[in-house]
């Protein structure tokens, strides 16, 4: 970068971090308001939707919802999505291309012609608007991130650990468990991390497949702004904002566990 | 680990395996596989059935309403545009993210990754006070004098492009930055000492070797702005429908042939872009650049 005109391009860059900063951090004001409508800036400020939402059954229980949805997605996706992750690490099978496509659709096929799709299936099954409905759907939108988390582990594996410990008489499951199992596991742990977050997160095929008695957070959310910005979602938005960037700052570390440990020598 | 004796493990491996007849890591794929052709690929073909029940209706429909074709123009306008606006806003952002060091580099990141983790719901509620007639900037500019009256920025087309690149930003900084950070760098001072002027060192010898995170980025944003619902439905009002969001409220007002057919379609272009867009990289990178 010595000889390229240095100024405008940071300049832009200063002004494109403003633009993805914006949006989140505007909501931290906001959601202090006293008043009952958003007005920038506030006239006064207190803590009142804050309030709102912890008083509120109704937005608790979304969030209870969500958390529990949320956990179930997790244990779902990465119990179905690990032994998928390693056919496609270690399988040759002719077939494999076709299981891939299989598994990274849901990421590329728009969620709203999963959603339409799902609720007829879900329908047929009298399954909607109810709890394990609400997994099974949400697990097939995580496992395109749990299967690429945990492939990414997966494919630094030594295989000859593997073949020493089968030489030596260990069964596949043990050899499974005590050798792969160990080696993945930051893979593993990222992939339902991911598999939360996909869950927590999902607003579209929720909208679909639940009903007034069972909501989940972003459907509570969707709910109270689709006309007008509502002052307790605001508050919920810059609770959200606070956990995600926990979350992020978890995932940071785990990354860097994970690169520690390849660096260590065996 | 290509040495010979490895090499040589590989083949005495392999028939132990093939005694017990079964590709064992094949199978352990068989529950996932099972699970997301009952619940991922059957409902996709459920929705190509319920658009042709009852004959091609909902197709001659969809052909001579201009009402539909109009959301579809300008749902493939919107998202041309979302994908163009980001690439010049993500190009420059990748370069500086790649070349600065220490605190400013973290500092960078982050602000590409906290909007990565927070649900596109949460930031389009962010971009709801920023944009609304009561909001940061109309109020920001009213108090400054520069306006009497409150600029029309929400509720149209304007809302709805001004989200959709803030919210699918990231997607297509973080594929650029990937490759960026693998470039040989000593190529760009080799070419100036050759003579070459910076712009053409830039263009000739610097773009050609991020090309592939730009179709990386480009195809993901694209792919995800034809089917984007929440920005749409929040901050479109009336203007700047486009096809998801037609879709859900034909579904709910029950047209759900009809809303069936629109899914189609989309279904279809969005495999179209994709078919094309994996000629030229792989769809698991793609993805993999999503978080």
């Amino acid at each position: 970068m010595t000889r390229w005109s240095k100024v405008p391009l940071v300049a832009v860059a200063a002004l494109v971090g403003l633009f993805l900063a914006l949006p989140t951090f505007v909501l931290v004001p906001l959601s202090f308001t006293d008043e009952r409508t958003l007005r920038f800036p506030p006239d006064s400020y207190s803590v009142r939707w804050y309030r709102n939402f912890f008083e509120s059954p109704q937005w608790l229980d979304a969030a209870a919802h969500s958390l529990a949805v949320g956990l179930s997605t997790a244990a779902l996706s990465t119990v179905l999505g690990v032994p998928i992750a390693m056919s496609l690490a270690r399988s040759r099978h002719r077939l494999l291309p076709l299981v891939n496509v299989l598994v990274i659709g849901p990421a590329l096929v728009p969620p709203v012609i999963v959603a339409i799709g799902m609720f007829g299936v879900l329908a047929e099954l009298d399954l909607n608007r109810s709890f394990p409905g609400l997994v099974a759907a949400h697990t097939v939108l995580a496992l395109p991130v749990v299967v690429i988390a945990v492939l990414a582990s997966a494919r630094t594996l030594d295989v000859t650990v593997e073949r020493a410990a089968a030489s030596l008489g260990a069964s596949p499951v043990r050899v499974f468990v005590h050798t792969v199992l160990p080696a993945i596991a930051p893979g593993v742990v990222i992939g339902a991390l991911y598999g939360f977050v996909t869950s927590w997160d999902e607003l579209v095929v929720s909208l679909f497949i639940t009903g007034p008695t069972y909501q989940t957070l972003p459907v509570q959310m969707w709910n109270q702004v689709r006309n007008t910005a509502d002052p307790t979602a605001v508050a919920v938005s810059t609770m959200l904002i606070t956990l995600s960037t926990i979350v992020l700052v978890t995932a940071y570390l785990v990354t860097r566990a994970r690169s520690d440990r390849k660096r260590r020598p065996l | 680990m290509t040495s010979a004796p490895t090499a040589a493990a590989t083949t005495t491996a392999r028939p132990a395996r093939g005694r017990r007849g079964l590709d064992g890591w094949a199978l352990a794929a068989v529950p996932g596989v099972l699970f997301l052709l009952g619940l991922f690929a059957y409902p996709i073909v459920r929705v190509l059935l319920r658009s042709v029940e009852g004959g091609t209706g909902n197709y001659v429909r969809l052909a001579e309403s201009t009402g539909f074709g109009k959301i579809l123009v300008q749902t493939f306008w919107i998202a041309a545009l979302v994908t163009v606006v980001c690439l010049l806003l993500a190009y420059p952002y990748a370069l500086v993210m790649s070349r600065v060091g220490g605190l400013w580099q973290t500092v960078l990141i982050i602000l590409v990754l906290v909007p990565v983790w927070t649900a596109f719901l949460v930031r389009s509620i962010g971009m709801q006070v920023l944009l609304m007639d009561t909001g940061v900037i109309n109020r920001t500019l009213m108090s400054l004098g520069a306006i009497s009256e409150p600029l029309p920025l929400i509720r149209n087309t304007f809302a709805v492009t001004f989200g959709m690149t803030q919210i699918l930003l990231p997607f297509m900084i973080l594929p650029i930055y990937s490759v960026m950070r693998r470039v040989r760098p000593e190529l760009v001072p080799a070419a100036l000492s050759l003579g070459a002027p910076p712009w053409r060192a830039f263009l000739q010898v610097y773009v050609p070797q991020t090309l592939s995170g730009v179709v990386s980025g480009v195809l993901l944003v694209f792919v995800l702005s034809l089917g984007f619902f929440v920005v749409p439905a929040i901050l479109g009002g009336t203007g700047g429908t486009m096809i998801a969001r037609s879709i859900v409220e034909l579904a709910n007002r029950n047209d759900l042939g009809m809303a069936s057919t629109l899914a189609v379609a989309l279904l279809a272009t969005t495999t179209i872009v994709l078919a094309v867009g994996s000629r030229f990289v792989r769809l698991n990178d793609v993805i993999g650049g999503r978080r």
